[in-house]
């Protein structure tokens, strides 16, 4: 029977786990690595993790397999996040910017671009930002996933937002000022 | 509303997780503050672009990885577990039904079932005696323990422990009364 419930779980998470993985590490060969080894470990703990608690074992153990892959990668650059970028207003950032209508249209061919920010954002507010946005879990799922109150969450999201904001909005301005 | 405030409550507004007078707030700061107004409509832009973002689906290879690490024969049921399982699958709907037909069969045949005096069990005559034997010894050892138990009362506690009138009520007990 455990061969059976380990089949049926593994399929229906096998793609919530490498989209989390992809998104957080932002390459495909880790994230297929990252699935393989959040499955195996699923495997071997599946007799301790009661049928309730499966899918917040999953994100949990994809979040932490992650966090620890992208430690290991001493090239990886992430955005720095300082106090003044906490407390700007949104409407400061793009003020900064100081962008035109026809700059600040994000055009639907950036996706690849967005994918690459997103993988720059601190650890925390990437998480987050995955979670809430790309795979629409819910605030207090997240909270406990991460094990942070649904406050944080909340403000991890919006700096995330902004952070991926300001630097859409730097490489819209850039891209626009190449052509 | 200033515009760190609307700033602290971007969020919620687009989720619709503030009340009537906050709604009504932004909406009023919106109309005073054009950047804002923008900044919204930014903020708005990027939150849907990532809700639509590609999901991308695993690839069949690492599965097969995954299965393989763990040992394939592990996952393949056994030969008898196998049977079971298919049987339990394909049939589960037939196997409910044949349960539920033996179960109302039991339950309508009951009744009719014809009723059996049950027999006494038959014992030599030996054996009777036997035990008529011990059913003597038993009742001749009650009888002893308690006179024995009579005559204590009486002559050790009763007479040594009790004051007069308590003892005279005993009496007419002990004589039979």
């Amino acid at each position: 029977m455990k061969q059976l419930q380990y089949k049926k779980i593994v399929n229906r998470y096998k793609d919530l786990i490498f989209n989390q993985a992809n998104y957080f590490i932002g390459n495909r060969p880790d994230a297929e690595d990252i699935t393989q080894e959040v499955l195996i470990k699923l495997w071997h703990n599946l007799h301790q993790i009661k049928t309730k608690a499966v899918r917040a074992w999953i994100f949990k153990v994809t979040r932490n397999t992650c966090i620890d892959y992208a430690r290991k990668r001493k090239a990886h650059i992430s955005i720095s996040i300082n106090n003044n970028d906490e407390k700007v207003s949104v409407m400061e950032n793009l003020t900064d910017l100081n962008p035109n209508p026809e700059q600040m249209a994000i055009s639907n061919d950036i996706t690849e671009q967005i994918k690459q920010f997103i993988n720059r954002l601190p650890e925390k507010i990437r998480s987050v930002v995955i979670m809430r946005d790309i795979q629409d879990l819910k605030y207090d799922f997240i909270a406990e996933t991460i094990g942070i109150p649904i406050n944080s969450v909340k403000a991890n999201l919006h700096r995330g937002r902004k952070l991926l904001l300001k630097q859409l909005l730097n490489y819209s301005k850039n891209d626009f000022r190449l052509e | 509303m200033t515009c760190q405030e609307f700033d602290n409550i971007i969020a919620d507004y687009i989720e619709g997780d503030i009340t009537a007078e906050q709604k009504i707030e932004v909406e009023t700061h919106f109309k005073q503050c054009s950047n804002c107004q923008t900044a919204f409509n930014y903020y708005q832009e990027i939150v849907e672009k990532l809700h639509t973002l590609p999901q991308e689906k695993c690839p069949d290879t690492v599965i097969e990885k995954v299965f393989h690490s763990v040992r394939v024969d592990d996952l393949k049921p056994s030969f008898l577990t196998n049977i079971y399982n298919t049987i339990l699958e394909r049939h589960s709907w037939k196997i409910s039904f044949a349960l539920a037909v033996i179960i109302l069969g039991i339950f309508v045949l009951y009744p009719h079932l014809e009723y059996q005096e049950p027999v006494p069990p038959q014992y030599t005559a030996e054996e009777i005696e036997k035990a008529k034997k011990d059913v003597e010894l038993a009742l001749a050892y009650f009888h002893y323990f308690t006179t024995k138990t009579e005559q204590i009362m009486e002559t050790q506690i009763i007479q040594n422990y009790l004051i007069k009138p308590i003892r005279t009520a005993f009496k007419p007990i002990l004589n039979g009364g």
